[in-house]
């Protein structure tokens, strides 16, 4: 594929956001971002480097509560608040980093998990007083152009973050960094061979992956000026995964094709009268037997493929 | 107070020895780490609690509840896990928590998400002297956990299925080799982990209180325990098991959110301390 072709596909897909900001309702397009945003962290570590974590909402619940306590306690500016939750969600993977980065498979995914459930534990019930429990606070500010009272300022300053992270994904797979994390899931052992420090790097793609989901988090609070215990719910992680493995993991566009199949999901899902996790659970089920874990666009992906080198066959 | 909480912690780890047995065999002996284990525990809890607003007494309910979820971990077996052998480790623990999520929706579709409580069958205090008081039904906790262990090491040590298993998990090759027929022990073993986690879901269930997302927290401790025991050994599991229960209890006395907690901290120090688990081999 050239680079023009390149280019292309990333100006549609961006083209086709812009589109769906002025189709959506703003409340639902908002949403659609932060499940993007988060995606594409979620991505560089689950379909790239092939680390399978369950405990994800831990940092999309970290960059929410400190870009939420920034705004009450400290500066009412948006922005400065956004960056201190992306640092947060940074912080939190340097330190984990050395705890979690041991073993890949059940290890990592189950003490992510264990992690989340253990801070959303302490935010319920001892730090009821930051965290404001299941009830929740608002939080209030204002500047020139994101302001509340617009909600179209606030879908613009969106789209210019999505935009942000749809390029440090691209730059970090493309690249030769890319060739490494790739090289890091299919064999740790002979990249360790070959003189690469493997933990340095996956310390790397984990902050990476830790401060997107931040940055995602502290994109909600700002949308909604509202945030309770649910942004750290562990029913949140498996929602993002589920999303990862509707689309296909592994690939920027699958993982979009899954973020938005999921936010529109789970807006009309939503209205069934069964209990949310039963819902989610079967189609994680019915989605990971049907599709192997691969997703409908790898999944589609190889089908093309298959009926390419048929037709050259022949 | 201190005696207390002690005697609270043994009964407490003897409930998460239970529970890890389960997890650490299978995932010795398939490679699998089975999410819905705790599903077992939470799901017998909720059959008991069911059960005892029927009318019925205790321990007719317990053994009724056993049987159910052991022939529910049967079947989950031999409909679902089966076709889970020899995949992608990621592939099985995705398809376990899908299944314990469903469940969870499932508990909360029949039982409702809120808090339910079960009355202990035997309830007093036993004043010693020294001004010390033992809870009964602690006491008993205690012995039948300590009871079910010692059968299990009997069975490992001197039964010829229980020697199949240790096999089993050592060295599967060879075992075929033997002519011995790999399909039973595993499906005893599974059998064995079911039993053990509803046992175990049904003693905890009047100490503690009944809700849905008891699934998620025994989980994550049975895990914790498995790893800080070093995977694959029994007695690493057990060993950790009362350690987590001794300090889950003596800090529920600071604050009883605390105690979760200090389980998955106390698992990260002994792992930068010795990265293989108490027990492991490197």
């Amino acid at each position: 594929m050239s680079i023009n072709t390149r280019l292309l596909k990333i100006i549609i897909l961006l083209f086709l956001y812009i589109l769906a900001m002025f189709l959506l309702p703003p409340g639902l397009f908002q949403l659609l971002i932060v499940y993007s945003i988060w995606i594409i962290g979620y991505d560089l570590l689950y379909g790239v480097m092939g680390w399978l974590s369950f405990g994800h909402a831990l940092y999309f619940g970290i960059g929410g509560y400190v870009t939420a306590l920034f705004i009450n306690f400290i500066n009412p500016n948006p922005y400065l608040a956004l960056i201190a939750g992306v640092a947060a969600g940074l912080l939190a993977g340097v330190i984990f980093a050395p705890i979690f980065l041991r073993q890949r498979g059940a290890y990592f995914a189950l003490i992510n998990l264990a992690f989340n459930a253990v801070f959303y534990y302490l935010f319920l019930i001892p730090l009821r007083s930051i965290s404001g429990g299941f009830d929740g606070y608002m939080i209030f500010y204002s500047t020139t152009f994101l302001n509340p009272s617009n909600p179209i300022s606030i879908s613009i300053f969106g789209i210019i973050l999505f935009t942000s992270t749809v390029m440090i994904y691209i730059i970090s797979t493309e690249s030769f960094f890319g060739t490494l994390i790739r090289a890091l899931n299919s064999n740790e052992i002979r990249l360790r061979f070959l003189g690469y420090n493997v933990f340095r790097y996956k310390t790397l793609v984990f902050m990476m992956s830790t401060g997107i989901s931040a940055l995602a988090g502290a994109y909600l609070v700002l949308a909604q000026q509202y945030i309770n215990i649910y942004f750290l719910d562990p029913n949140l992680s498996a929602e993002i995964l589920l999303a990862d493995l509707i689309g296909g993991p592994g690939s920027l566009y699958g993982a979009l094709l899954g973020a938005t199949i999921f936010s529109v999901v789970k807006l009309y899902l939503g209205w069934l009268p069964l209990p949310w996790e039963v819902t989610l659970g079967l189609t994680m089920l019915i989605v990971i037997l049907l599709l192997k874990g691969r997703g409908i666009y790898n999944a589609l992906n190889d089908y093309y493929q298959s009926l390419r080198r048929h037709k050259n066959y022949v | 107070m201190i005696i207390w909480e002690l005697i609270n912690g043994l009964a407490i780890g003897g409930i998460f020895g239970m529970i890890s047995i389960g997890l650490s065999l299978t995932f010795g002996a398939l490679r699998i780490l089975n999410f819905a284990h705790g599903l077992f525990y939470g799901l017998a809890a909720y059959i008991l609690y069911a059960l005892i607003i029927d009318g019925l007494n205790f321990s007719i309910s317990a053994l009724l509840a056993v049987a159910l979820i052991t022939i529910f971990g049967y079947l989950y077996e031999r409909v679902f896990l089966r076709r889970m052998y020899g995949e992608n480790i990621d592939y099985t623990l995705l398809a376990t928590y899908a299944i314990t999520v469903t469940g969870i929706g499932i508990i909360k579709l029949i039982w409702g998400a809120d808090y339910k409580q079960v009355n202990p069958p035997i309830s007093g205090v036993i004043n010693l002297p020294l001004n010390i008081s033992v809870d009964i039904y602690r006491i008993l906790i205690i012995l039948v956990s300590l009871i079910v262990f010692i059968l299990i090491i009997i069975l490992f040590r001197y039964t010829n299925i229980g020697k199949i298993i240790v096999g089993f998990v050592e060295n599967r090759e060879e075992l075929e080799m033997l002519g011995i027929n790999p399909r039973r022990p595993v499906v005893i073993v599974f059998i064995l982990g079911t039993a053990l986690a509803s046992l175990a879901g049904i003693l905890h269930a009047p100490i503690y209180t009944v809700y849905p997302y008891m699934v998620y927290d025994m989980i994550l401790i049975a895990f914790a325990i498995v790893v800080t025991g070093g995977l694959g050994s029994l007695m690493g599991s057990l060993v950790a098991s009362y350690i987590f229960g001794i300090v889950y209890a003596l800090i529920s006395i600071i604050h009883t959110s605390l105690s979760y907690v200090s389980i998955f901290l106390l698992m990260a120090l002994i792992l930068i301390i010795k990265p293989e688990g108490l027990f492991g081999e490197r």
